[in-house]
């Protein structure tokens, strides 16, 4: 059974729709990832699982349970906030210890349980300590232990990272991804960040002005994007405009290429740069380009290239042999597989 | 040029420190002069004293309108500091939470015994009070709920300010997180919310306690006929006799509210909260 499925779920404040009939499924023990940009409602979205605001229309099912009109206290859903929203007041163990005392759990029991949620999180030494005492990075996994101590049906998490230096991003991210897995925990985390959203959601739902533009894998979205707006919220890519007819493409500079699935009506066409290869010289699967700018990034080299007819691409390529001496004005060939066209559909419409 | 600013500079400072021991001197020296008159030994006030004594003080203990008036004036300020925090508290919540239409006309109708003058507040509760007992039969002046209400109106204003100060501070999400973990509305409040604000909620108490304590315009109109708040026995004593009995009433006065304020400081630093 689905652990918590979103029904047409709609938020307006004034005649602004914050978020506008949101449909989703979180399977059991699953990652979910939802990722927009600021303002597109994502905070809404979680806000309305949690019972923190109220849904103008739609359905939140927690399970086989309509959660709609349930007040956050009797949800027993786990929810990680940016700012921690730790108990200042209340020592390590006492934050954790909350939801079991509103269980009224024995002491013996919670005891064990506290204990258990702190050893998770690596914490077990600082039980006596007050959150003050602690870094933003122990703050916010004490606020993981206390989510995750009740046994939630499933755990919100709203850009629990973003309040953290680069270095324990990372760190705080890869122990959240392994805990998750461990506990195998429904979850659903938001954010702005794609490095963040990729490397750890099993799903990602990607959200713009208060609608879902896309659902998929990190790997489907990158591949297949649905739209341009997920094409470049996804990894970066170059955009064509011009017009698609069976299977192929003529850009509005006229240059016409192939494409492995048919594009007609397509009016944009994204192709990765990394998905272009670069040659010294051009050839039949290889079209002429001149080097307008090389940047060197180590293990890659990214290269700037103007076609004949105008248009510009942005290749990217492993670094080393001729490509580390290539040079601005230099001709050389690219090849981009029809496969690796990739044709878009209009803003919104999903198109695979 | 250089050294002319540095003069210029070098001037600032002083007359800024000058302007503020002045400020200071101005505040403390009546009551500095208060507390010596208090052990003066003549009847008649004059410099250089006679002498010193405590006579006054004992004196003290032998004048019932003092003692009444001490215990009256405890009673009600207790009481209407209480229902000030009572009234203030959810009050405060929801000004700062809340986003409504007319908040700020609810929140500046709360503030309003600040700006009215005491003695108006004092007239027109007078007259409402009659009005009221006419239409109803309810004697409202010159009772203790009538007397306890108007100061609830004066402690009113200090609560909902260093309440609202407290809880403007304190982030909704940490209420939210009591939430989703299974508190409802009043554990929240009881386990959460007051123990963030527990300065505030101290200070409020404090300063409530202190302007109902010290209130004299709003009493002179609404005690009962021969009942008297110790500001109001103090006026009474002054009208003919003028002896250093008020100067240790009001040192008395000023050592109390002073062990109150010191003791908040201890419990919450008053420069936090205020
Ligand atoms: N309490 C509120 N009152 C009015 N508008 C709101 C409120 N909360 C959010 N919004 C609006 O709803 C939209 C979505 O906000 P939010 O869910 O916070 O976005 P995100 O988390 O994706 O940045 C924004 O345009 C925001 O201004
Ligand atoms: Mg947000």
């Amino acid at each position: 059974m689905a652990a918590l499925v979103l029904d047409r779920l709609t938020k307006h404040y004034g005649d602004h729709a914050a978020v506008d009939t949101l449909s989703l499924t979180v399977a059991d023990g699953e990652f979910l990832v939802l990722l927009g940009p600021s303002g597109c409602g994502k905070t809404t979205t979680l806000r309305m699982i949690a019972g923190f605001v109220e849904a103008s229309t739609g359905q939140v099912s927690l399970g086989d349970r309509d959660i709609t009109r349930e007040p956050p206290h009797r949800r027993n859903i786990g929810v990680v906030f940016q700012n921690y929203a730790l108990f200042p007041h209340l020592s390590v163990f006492e934050n954790v210890a909350f939801g079991l005392r509103r269980r009224k759990r024995p002491e013996a029991e919670i005891k064990t349980r506290v204990a258990r949620a702190l050893g998770l999180v690596r914490l077990d030494a600082f039980a006596d300590r007050m959150p003050k005492q602690m870094s933003g990075g122990q703050q916010q996994r004490v606020a993981i232990a206390r989510a995750l101590v009740i046994e939630p049906d499933i755990l919100l998490l709203d850009e629990p990272l973003s309040a953290l230096d680069a270095k324990l991003r990372l760190e705080v991210r890869q122990e959240l991804k392994a805990l998750q897995r461990l506990l195998g925990i429904a979850t659903i985390l938001v954010t702005h960040d794609q490095d963040e959203a990729m490397s750890l959601g099993d799903r990602l739902v990607v959200m713009n002005a208060g609608r879902v533009e896309q659902i998929g894998s990190p790997q489907e979205l990158y591949r297949q994007p649905a739209s341009r707006f997920v094409a470049s919220f996804i990894g970066r890519g170059n955009f064509l405009e011009g017009v698609g007819a069976g299977h192929r493409f003529t850009t509005r500079h006229g240059w016409s290429l192939p494409t492995a699935r048919p594009v007609d009506d397509v009016a944009t066409v994204l192709i990765r740069p990394e998905a272009i290869h670069l040659a010294p010289t051009a050839d039949a699967d290889r079209v002429p380009a001149r080097v307008a700018l090389v940047t060197y990034l180590g293990p890659m080299t990214e290269v700037v290239l103007e076609l004949a007819g105008g248009d510009r691409l942005v290749a990217e390529q492993a670094s080393g042999g001729w490509l580390d001496r290539v040079e601005p004005g230099q001709d050389i060939g690219a090849g981009i597989p029809p496969e690796a066209v990739i044709g878009l559909g209009a803003e919104g419409a999903t198109r695979t | 040029m250089v050294t002319g600013d540095r003069l210029g500079e070098r001037f600032g400072r002083l007359a800024y420190g000058g302007a503020v021991w002045a400020g200071f001197g101005f505040l403390l020296l009546p009551i500095l002069l208060v507390l010596w008159l208090s052990f003066f030994s003549n009847e008649i006030l004059s410099l250089p004293p006679d002498g010193y004594s405590l006579r006054w003080y004992e004196g003290l203990l032998t004048k019932r309108d003092f003692i009444d008036g001490f215990i009256l004036s405890l009673e009600v300020a207790v009481l209407a500091t209480l229902a000030g925090l009572a009234v203030s508290v959810p009050a405060s919540l929801v000004l700062v939470r809340g986003r409504f239409k007319g908040r700020e006309a609810i929140l500046n109708f709360l503030m309003a015994p600040l700006i009215v003058p005491a003695i108006v507040i004092g007239a027109a509760l007078y007259i409402f009070f009659i009005q009221v007992e006419i239409a109803t039969d309810i004697p409202l002046a010159g009772s203790a709920p009538g007397l306890v209400g108007a100061h609830v109106l004066l402690t009113i204003p200090w609560c909902i300010r260093l309440l609202t100060a407290n809880l403007v501070g304190l982030d909704p999400a940490i209420e939210e997180a009591a939430a989703s973990l299974g508190a409802r509305g009043w554990v929240i409040l009881a386990r959460v919310t007051l123990p963030l604000i527990w300065p505030g909620l101290v200070a409020a108490a404090l300063f409530a306690f202190v302007v109902s304590f010290g209130n004299l315009e709003i009493s002179l109109f609404l005690v009962a006929p021969g009942e008297t708040t110790l500001p109001i026995a103090i006026l009474q004593y002054l009208e003919w006799k003028l002896d250093p009995t008020i100067a240790a009433v009001s040192t008395l006065q000023v050592v109390l509210i002073g062990a109150g304020l010191f003791a908040t400081d201890r419990v919450v630093g008053l420069a936090r909260v205020v």
